[in-house]
């Protein structure tokens, strides 16, 4: 079965429009839903590579994650560590165009680090060190006086692969496109892509 | 706008508003990595004498020593130091003990080793509630997490 797909592809495939560059890069960005290894999507950033009029493609995503996604205070002179949340996909595929509507189908691999954000309250003394020795760094607090909690916060980080799916509707002119795509990459997901598609030679 | 439509609408507003405020007074401060992991420390000896001083004063002198052992891949990631809190006294009427020199924190330079601190009382009357000796992994900032304590004695109150 996937091997006459792939067949398939390679004959539609190999029947690009002659009078098109071979190779395109595209930049893409839009709003997304689904999830990357559990992480609430929101929007994507992408830059796809695609030759013989998307017959191969590979492309690299950063996907944005729900803004309301744990925020942490960080301490003074400290900075968040920044978890690393990006996505690749290799495929094959096939477009079909009529005038300036297109549609694009495909299938092949993708590989993730979506790295997840960590936190523990810390509960042990805080101590202090004055001119008089080491103290107690909340001896100043009372039952009127607020005291704030001291936590940690790290990354772990999280790999995965595995197959990767899609198809996308859409229309375009010489450069610009508008699509709308569903994709299975580890979860369903949908989303429009807003596409600039300029030929690299 | 009907009742029940109403009443579900502004519930569904306070509730928002709530889990806002709730998030938004969270006052803990985060810092950066996983939290350092507990060391062991114990107190091997305790001395208290009675010394005099040039000006031939008495005074108490206090020797601790100390031995510890921190997980060795803990401490290749933060620095960490050992210190002495002798305490406050909490009662107005006992004065607050002066301490030579004063116990400050040192730097660690070994995961397992010992240390040995000899201080000096000069007040009339030395007193020192809650002793402990702490490991701690330094936050910066003049900032220690005790990561290890052990009490040195039961409180303690000396007269030269």
């Amino acid at each position: 079965m996937i091997t006459a797909l792939v067949a398939l592809l390679v004959v539609f495939g190999a029947r690009a429009d002659s009078s098109e560059s071979p190779v395109h890069v595209s930049l893409i960005v839009g709003p997304r839903v689904g999830d990357v290894l559990g992480h609430p999507l929101w929007f994507e950033l992408g830059c796809e590579l695609d030759v013989l009029g998307g017959f191969l493609r590979a492309d690299g995503a950063a996907p944005v994650t729900s803004p309301f996604a744990t925020e942490v205070q960080m301490d003074s002179g400290q900075s968040r560590p920044e978890p690393t949340r990006v996505a690749f996909t290799a495929a094959v595929g096939k477009t079909w165009s009529k005038d300036d509507r297109w549609l694009s189908v495909g299938g092949g691999w993708s590989w993730a680090r979506s790295d997840e954000l960590k936190t523990a309250p810390e509960y042990r003394q805080v101590l202090v060190e004055t001119d008089n020795g080491l103290e107690s760094a909340r001896s100043g607090c009372s039952a009127y006086e607020t005291c704030g909690g001291m936590g940690w916060v790290w990354i772990e980080p999280k790999y995965a692969d595995g197959p990767y799916f899609f198809g996308e509707v859409g229309l375009t002119n010489d450069l610009m496109g508008l699509g709308f795509k569903i994709e299975y990459r580890f979860a369903m997901q949908a989303g429009l892509n807003l596409r600039l598609r300029l030929p690299v030679f | 706008m009907s009742g029940p439509f109403r009443f579900r609408a502004l519930a569904i507003h306070s509730a928002f508003v709530s889990a806002v405020l709730v998030s938004g007074c969270d006052t803990t401060l985060h810092y950066a990595g996983l939290p350092p992991a507990n060391a062991v420390l114990a107190v091997r000896e305790v001395r208290i004498d009675t010394v005099y001083d040039t000006l031939d004063r008495r005074g108490v002198r206090l020797s601790i020593e100390s031995k510890w052992a921190i997980d060795a891949g803990e401490f290749g990631v933060r620095p960490y130091r050992y210190g002495i809190v002798l305490g406050i006294p909490s009662d107005w009427s006992h004065p607050k003990s002066k301490w030579t020199p004063v116990p400050m924190s040192r730097r660690i330079a070994n995961a397992v080793d010992s240390l040995r601190d000899t201080l000096w009382c000069v007040a009339d009357t030395c007193h020192w509630p809650s002793p402990t000796v702490h490991v701690m992994a330094d936050l910066g900032d003049e900032h220690f997490l005790s990561v290890a304590t052990a009490w040195i004695m039961s409180n303690g109150r000396a007269y030269p």
